[in-house]
């Protein structure tokens, strides 16, 4: 026991001076083989990770023209059926379509018509039905752009994603077609 | 408790019943001692127990009691997205007999536990109890404290109503905020994999944790006051009775949700974020950082002295974080719209820097009082009650009991629930008050 312990005073010391000891070396061999032990364990932290559902934005038939009058919104979902893919179907009131058409702002606009995703950039809460050309965030008092769902005030870091609509000229049904940007996603 | 006064030499059949009652009794008590019981002292303080030195084993009281109420809760819940776990709880809440009661003591108890594990912090801090070998529990208190706050939020996201899926969606952005793969490990995918994930992390892991951390942060002599237990129940029946725990409108996808302020633990939060600073600064290494410094604080403060008054600096920063805090909480509900005002910066800076020299110079002031307070340990005064009116103060509150007992029944047969559980708190707290004056008349010297 003294001579063990004689040793493992000699192995902290002087363990690299070309002569190792034999009890320096095998704690060396245990710490390893605890630390190999451990190894696999660790991804498996992985497992709580949740598996993200892989979307993929395809043509949806959201409404028809005839079903909406100026100034009026309806509530769909897109791409998927989640509560974070609630979007309205906005149609702008004649007045707003031409102030946004004079100032070039109507990159979303088909035929009078947006839709956007409404789960707030900010923090997450759904917004409110438009109300004189703005969306209003309950939870944190921001507003946003109902022509192009730019931040008008109030904390919302990025504008909201937007959804491309294809209209058909005969039936008057409105598809959503895409989704620009990430839905809930506010960091810079 | 049942223990006869003294022999008779003619024993009857009672006596014969009753000694060997005792018998059990004492042979039950010595064998507990072998088991983790033996490290708990059960007891009747016999003069009223200092409120504040036991709140840290009233907040443990509080764990368990929501473990008891929560357990049955899990036989009828069920977590899925809002139309059956919405459900399920208004099941427990309108059809299942005592089922409005348990959820409401669950709520309660679940909401005393944040509270009171505040003012021990509080507690603890002004006394600065956090020095010498104390600093390992003060850090383990912090990391507790913080995990009872994710027990008790987990907690009201299961409800699935507006106030519900609003509190997801804040975690969601908030997780976000931080990194994608937080939000992922926190609040999954989609809201079925968030609920069942919220599920699991409230009634599985994060109580788990919470035991592990209790396991070194309890004293290893705990002392347990009855009458507080008993008190401590009375509290929260007679709460649920008062404040029936909510149930909400459902959540409805297709909908904007009511808006409502968050919980009262996280108004100082939402009143940050109302002055529109990033996100990132206000809900995470703001909160983070705060965090990091309570648990550094054994360290920061090198005084040797155990006394306020030595380091007035620490009582500074003590008042001003509680006063702020209080602050903030109180601003948090005020002008919630919705749509929530903004709350100017100015403010908010503004009220920091007054109470900062308003803490100052309240200190300033109350320095000479605490300092004129005799130091050391008080002698407790001997309290003595004469036996006649102990017996009588213990005959009326019997009587009460009994009155109450049968109020309870009354009102459960007609089905009013709040009535019951007011009925059971008041008959509780006759139990405790019973207890309290049965411990002080044994504080009589036999003559």
């Amino acid at each position: 026991m003294t001579e063990d312990s004689h040793v493992e005073e000699t192995g902290e010391g002087e363990g690299f001076e070309g002569k190792l000891s034999r009890r320096y070396f095998l704690k060396f061999l245990l710490g390893t083989s605890i630390i190999l032990s451990i190894t696999p364990f660790v991804p498996m932290v992985k497992f709580f990770f949740a598996k993200e559902t892989k979307m993929e934005p395809g043509r949806k038939l959201i409404g028809n023209t005839k079903e909406l009058t100026e100034g009026s919104t309806k509530v769909f979902f897109y791409p998927g059926e989640e509560s974070e893919h609630r979007s309205f179907l906005h149609r702008l009131p004649l007045v707003q379509l031409a102030r946004a058409r004079e100032e070039g702002r109507d990159q979303f606009i088909n035929d009078g018509f947006v839709a956007f995703n409404t789960i707030c950039p900010h923090l997450q809460c759904p917004i409110e039905l438009p109300e004189g050309g703005e969306f209003i965030c309950p939870c944190h008092g921001g507003v946003l752009d109902v022509t192009d769902g730019t931040v008008i005030d109030g904390p919302i870091p990025r504008p909201l994603p937007a959804i491309r609509l294809e209209i058909d000229k005969g039936s008057g049904d409105i598809y959503a077609v895409e989704l620009f940007g990430r839905i809930g996603y506010g960091r810079d | 408790m049942a223990e006869t006064e003294q022999e008779t030499p003619r024993r009857s059949l009672t006596d014969r019943a009753v000694g060997k009652t005792r018998d059990l009794y004492r042979w039950l008590d010595d064998r507990l001692k072998a088991t983790v019981f033996g490290s708990i002292r059960f007891t009747l303080p016999g003069t009223f127990s200092y409120v504040l030195s036991n709140l840290g084993m009233a907040t443990t009281i509080c764990f368990f009691i929501a473990c008891a109420t929560g357990i049955p809760l899990l036989i009828y819940y069920r977590p899925s997205p809002w139309n059956v776990a919405y459900d399920t709880i208004k099941f427990i809440t309108e059809e299942i007999a005592f089922g409005a009661m348990l959820r409401g003591v669950h709520y309660h108890s679940s909401n005393a536990m944040v509270l009171l594990s505040i003012i021990h912090a509080i507690y603890v801090f002004f006394k600065r109890l956090y020095k010498g070998r104390f600093d390992f529990l003060w850090v383990t208190g912090v990391i507790l404290g913080v995990v009872t706050v994710m027990v008790a939020f987990t907690g009201y996201t299961l409800i699935l109503n507006d106030r519900a899926v609003e509190a997801q969606n804040i975690m969601l952005g908030i997780t976000e905020t931080i990194h994608p793969l937080v939000k992922s490990l926190m609040a999954g995918s989609g809201l079925s994999d968030r609920v069942m994930r919220l599920y699991a992390f409230h009634i599985g892991l994060i109580p788990a944790i919470m035991l592990a951390l209790m396991a070194v942060h309890l004293p290893r002599a705990l002392r347990i006051s009855v009458p507080t237990v008993i008190g401590i129940f009375a509290v929260l029946f007679i709460a649920t009775a008062i404040f029936p725990a909510e149930l909400g409108p459902k959540y409805n996808p297709a909908a904007t949700p009511e808006f409502m302020p968050p919980e009262w633990y996280f108004l100082w939060i939402f009143s940050l974020l109302r002055t529109w600073a990033p996100v990132i600064i206000v809900a995470v290494l703001l909160p983070g950082a705060l965090i990091v410094i309570m648990m550094a604080i054994p360290w920061l403060d090198t005084g040797r002295r155990p006394f306020l008054t030595d380091r007035p600096e620490f009582a500074v920063i003590g008042m001003t974080a509680v006063s702020y805090w209080l602050y903030l909480t109180v601003r948090g509900v005020i002008g919630v719209g919705p749509p929530a005002e903004q709350i100017p910066i100015i403010e908010v800076v503004g009220v920091f820097v007054a109470t900062v020299a308003a803490s100052a110079i309240v200190f300033r002031l109350i320095t000479p009082i605490l300092k004129s307070r005799p130091r050391g340990r008080k002698k407790e005064p001997q309290r003595y009650l004469d036996d006649n009116l102990v017996t009588g103060i213990l005959l009326v509150i019997v009587g009460l009991q009994a009155l109450f007992v049968w109020g309870f029944t009354s009102a459960y047969i007609q089905g009013n629930s709040s009535l019951a559980s007011m009925n059971i708190g008041l008959s509780l707290l006759g139990l405790g008050v019973a207890q309290h004056v049965y411990a002080v008349s044994k504080q009589v010297p036999s003559e």
